[in-house]
């Protein structure tokens, strides 16, 4: 009789299949990536479903699995801040920012992020690409790194591999299909990854809570463990840290309004009728993600009390509660959650060296494939970057995660959202406000937030940057145009509700 | 109590969701007819 596999042998199976499929995926867009346009944004081809699961997938990382499953455990029903803040704000991005922002973009024939923002503006110095090239190196090099901390921690915990091992091996399958496929791999790899966080999301909890005895008998012993498990403003009640803990929980979601790595997917989007398909799609997801990972954390709470780290919670279910198959598909859901938003950074930071940094301003004649070259080896550069740095710091993860996603968006929401709704917006508004919003979110976690009731670094960060922009613009020259191109472009998007002109068919 | 919850927890819980549904819904049914490419590789 032949000797049975270990569990370590199915796991090992599982994630290698995963793995040869991302690569396959990577060969396969391999095509399109040949010129900047194709390989930073696929040649803006993109359909509803994927731009919708590539949304999702790169704004929630590993920090959905690992870290909002350890909040449910930690704090309970508390958590549904988080998800208030998330829906409301990938709804809001969806419904109110992709339309008019696919607009414009199409109109300068953008790329980036800051592509556009130049162009909205007509920086000639290119002071908005230098600026948000700096910001986007620092906070993709943080991130990246986290992430990678995350790979290592997750192959470590699953399989009993070396922390650095996990990272060796994470990082070598992302830049193999980043480099070969550019953002059309990245897309569709993240189709694959948000499929499979969903099904992951939607059955764990559902397993949690059999193995708890049913839905009553787990909130039982919860409540009786601790009650203000049970609670909506948890263990400090309606109190200001109550409030201001809330407060942060929502303020998470903010970054779906503006952050680059997110808005770089409605820019790839074919049209913007994809765009009203995708966000129905994209907020059924989150709502899944989200509800799912609370709703895990709080049935772990149960089963499993007293973990020393409550962010493991996730790998301990699936080991003590699934087979070796099972438990091997949920660390690839956790690794897949991770590479799709490594994936999409790496590619965030070379397009905005390639294209906003050598295109525009030092290289403008380079020839196209030339430069698809240079942005396949800076994506490879990169990540050795974030290599070098998870492996001389494994603390690092999820708080790094948190401050890197509220640095980008800091520096960017505020300035976009202005650029897309108020007329009056100028350049050395956008600038200043661009610079306050990030170092205001920076200058919150370094000086204040330990005492100001730990409040999430992404409000202050918001705050600063709509007022430095708003007090800027109105006290600079207002643009030449007078901003006319706004009301051009609502003219023909239209409102988040009312069809515009550019609408064919019935409106609502 | 609800089904083992506090009334507010079951209130937050509805809250966090349905206003987003409802958002992306509405401005599905009011922009559904728009399918505008100036993509120069879709024109």
């Amino acid at each position: 009789m032949p000797e049975a596999a270990s569990p370590n042998a199915a796991i090992i199976a599982v994630v290698v299949g995963y793995f040869a499929v991302l690569v396959a995926i990577g060969w396969w867009a391999s095509r399109e990536s040949r010129s900047v346009k194709g390989f930073y944004v696929a040649g803006k081809k993109l359909p509803s479903w994927v731009i919708a699961f590539s949304s999702n997938t790169t704004g929630e990382s590993g920090w959905l699995l690992l870290g909002l499953t350890g909040m449910g455990y930690l704090v309970g029903f508390h958590a549904l801040w988080v998800v208030l803040g998330e829906v409301l704000g990938v709804a809001l991005a969806w419904a109110v920012v992709a339309r008019p922002f696919k607009e414009f973009t199409d109109r300068y024939d953008a790329i980036t992020v800051p592509d556009y923002l130049t162009d909205r503006f007509a920086d000639r110095l290119h002071i908005i690409r230098i600026v948000s090239a700096i910001i986007i190196f620092a906070m993709v090099g943080a991130y990246t790194a986290a992430q990678l901390t995350a790979t290592g921690k997750a192959f470590s915990s699953f399989i009993g591999t070396s922390y650095e091992a996990g990272v060796y091996i994470g990082l070598a399958v992302i830049l193999l299909y980043t480099s070969i496929g550019g953002f059309k791999a990245v897309a569709y790899s993240d189709v694959l990854q948000g499929v499979l966080m969903f099904l992951c999301l939607l059955i764990l909890p559902i397993v949690g809570i059999w193995h708890a005895g049913g839905w009553g008998e787990m909130l039982a012993g919860v409540g009786e463990a601790d009650p203000a498990l049970l609670r909506p403003m948890g263990e400090h009640g309606l109190t200001v840290p109550g409030v201001m803990s809330a407060i942060s929980y929502v303020g998470i979601g903010l970054a779906f309004l503006g952050a680059p790595q997110l808005l770089t997917r409605f820019m790839s989007a074919r049209n913007r009728g994809q765009i009203s398909q995708g966000g129905v799609l994209a907020v059924f997801c989150i709502v899944v993600f989200d509800i799912g990972a609370v709703l895990t954390g709080v049935a772990g709470r149960y089963l499993f009390p007293g973990l020393a780290d409550h962010e493991t919670i996730l790998p301990v279910m699936s080991t003590e509660l699934f087979p070796a198959v099972i438990a091997g598909v949920i660390l690839v859901v956790v690794l897949a959650a991770i590479m799709s938003t490594v994936d999409s950074l790496l590619i965030l930071a070379s397009s905005s060296i390639v294209r906003d940094i050598f295109q525009k301003i030092l290289w403008p004649k380079a020839p196209d494939r030339s430069l698809s070259l240079v942005g396949r080896l800076l994506t490879i550069v990169l990540g050795l970057a974030g290599l070098g740095v998870a492996l001389s710091e494994p603390r690092m993860i999820f708080w790094f995660v948190l401050f890197a996603w509220s640095g980008l968006a800091s520096a960017f929401t505020p300035v976009v959202l202005c650029s897309l709704f108020w007329r009056r917006t100028t350049l050395a508004g956008a600038v200043a406000g661009m610079i306050a919003g990030f170092a205001a979110a920076m200058l919150w976690v370094v000086f204040v937030k330990d005492h100001f009731y730990d409040l999430y670094e992404m409000i202050p960060g918001f705050a600063a940057g709509f007022a430095v922009t708003i007090g800027v613009s109105l006290y600079t020259k207002p643009p030449p145009d007078g901003g006319s191109i706004v009301d051009d472009v609502k003219r023909v998007v239209g409102g988040p509700f009312s069809p515009g002109e550019g609408d064919h068919g019935s409106g609502g | 109590m609800i089904a083992g919850l506090p009334l507010d927890t079951w209130v937050l819980m509805v809250v966090s969701v349905a206003p987003g549904l409802v958002l992306v819904a509405m401005a599905y049914r009011a922009h559904r007819g728009d399918h505008h490419s100036r993509s120069s590789d879709d024109a």
